[in-house]
């Protein structure tokens, strides 16, 4: 832990000296879309069916776009998939992203980066009678907030037309570890300001 | 048109998981092992004890090892050498810090993961329907200390009609009883109670599940490459240092675009020239 804010403590100084201090982001952009988790990957009827339907699970996110050299950009984006209740039980996710973004046209943005995720599930506890065999049990709610850190890999195309912009995004969690790959997308549409229009 | 939209926003979110213990108990370590007991004969059963660990493992990697947001790994730990006939006839009893069990007339206590076949039906299978019977025998505090699976070894059992694959997520079902979930009410989720010959993989619901039970810890977690890392052997530098980066940076990004911000919206006027 003390290595964690060690590093921490770091990065911001290096930061506050390099160009983050004496340049602003380009743009910024205001992205509202929908999150497919662990799409066409989990079961999701009783015949062995995957999850390959579109959903509309909304999460919204803020990102700076910084110029670099090369026609690369580098792109900050944190964003909030909206709360999800079901059966007495939340789930949060925030996540924090940093891509590294090729402008290949005036028009295609493609971007690789990773990001870093914190999925909180929660719920208020309780009871719930449920079949077990030929009978019932009861089981429980989960009473506290427990969160879960992962970092995922990511790869996603942007289209920009004018202000506005889709992107497609998808986050490899495990990357490396075959048994436990999965793959989390997101579609977005991208309201992008000027930095200086914007203050 | 509101109501649309509503439903539109937030229908068929499935995680509807549910819990064995009021506490939230899980096994405190990160790599929990099944093994299956020595003289576990499982005439009845219709499988051998090597047979029976084999399609457990199989299973617990089909599933429950598959889930990179959970910090727990189910390994094999081969088999349980015992001579302890209570294994294979007595009931099975829940320990807690609460509630003792009369150690004479129950399946005795274990660490990690243990299965064996039982033929008690008066306590554990009073319908030849009941396949099998998992309960953790030992919690201490919030951690399970450990979770015994009983395999219907009586007359009427029906286990010995199943085919691989349903053995295989029977026993998937009884090791997520064993490692702290309790049913869910989702039919297409492994944890419902009924067994499906079609269960291919996890439901989003048994991720969930399995996640809030076990989530990777932020000092634990080994990012990107979605191992599991021995407690024995904890995060280095290198394990540390892309969380730290990330967050660093992100807060960093933060401060100075709302330093940004604050410095250019407020214009601050400049002295009068005094000429």
């Amino acid at each position: 832990m003390k290595t964690a804010i060690l590093i921490l403590l770091l990065v911001c100084l290096s930061s506050k000296v390099t160009a983050f201090d004496i340049k602003s982001p380009e743009t910024i952009g205001f992205n509202f879309g929908t999150w497919l988790e662990n799409y066409a990957q989990v079961q999701d009827d009783t015949n062995g069916g995957v999850n390959d339907h579109f959903e509309l699970t909304p999460y919204f996110g803020i990102n700076a776009v910084y110029s670099l050299p090369y026609q690369l950009e580098f792109v900050h984006e944190t964003g909030y998939v909206i709360q999800r209740t079901s059966e007495e039980i939340s789930k949060n996710l925030f996540f924090f992203k940093f891509d590294l973004a090729y402008r290949a046209t005036e028009w295609v943005r493609l971007r690789a980066g990773t990001s870093f995720m914190m999925l909180m599930i929660s719920a208020d506890g309780g009871e719930d009678t449920l079949r077990n065999g030929s009978g019932t049990e009861t089981y429980y709610i989960p009473e506290e907030r427990r969160t879960s850190y992962n970092q995922t890999l990511d790869f996603g195309a942007e289209f920009l037309y004018e202000k506005i912009s889709f992107k497609l995004q998808n986050y490899i969690y495990a990357f490396t570890n075959s048994d436990q790959r999965m793959t989390t997308y997101s579609l977005s549409v991208n309201y992008n300001v000027p930095f200086e229009e914007l203050f | 048109m509101y109501k649309v939209l509503f439903l539109i926003l937030f229908i068929n979110h499935a995680h509807g998981f549910r819990l064995n213990t009021n506490i939230g108990a899980g096994f405190g370590s990160r790599k929990v092992s099944i093994s299956v007991t020595s003289n576990s004969t499982c005439t009845n059963a219709g499988i051998s004890k090597e047979e029976l660990l084999n399609i457990a493992m199989d299973g617990a990697k089909k599933y429950w090892n598959k889930v990179a947001t959970a910090d727990i790994e189910v390994t094999n730990g081969g088999i349980y050498q015992t001579s302890d006939s209570k294994f294979l006839t007595e009931k099975l009893c829940a320990e807690d810090d609460t509630t003792a069990c009369d150690s004479s007339t129950s399946v005795p206590v274990v660490s990690n993961i243990v299965i064996a076949c039982n033929n008690n039906t008066t306590d554990n299978f009073p319908n030849s329907q009941y396949l099998a019977l998992t309960a953790p025998v030992k919690i201490s505090g919030r951690n399970i200390k450990g979770s015994v699976i009983l395999i219907n070894d009586s007359a009427s059992t029906s286990f010995a009609s199943l085919s691989t694959a349903e053995k295989e997520s029977v026993l998937a079902h009884e090791i997520g009883h064993a490692l702290g979930l309790g049913h869910s009410n989702k039919d297409h989720a492994l944890m419902y109670y009924l067994n499906s010959s079609k269960m291919e993989r996890l439901s989003q619901d048994d991720i969930d599940g399995l996640t809030y039970l076990y989530p990777t810890a932020i000092e634990n977690c080994s990012p990107l490459f979605g191992g599991i890392i021995d407690k024995k052997d904890p995060p280095s530098f290198n394990t540390n240092f892309p969380k730290a980066f990330m967050i660093g940076l992100s807060v960093c990004f933060f401060i100075l675009f709302f330093y940004k911000l604050f410095t250019q919206s407020i214009k601050i006027p400049r002295p009068l020239d005094p000429n």
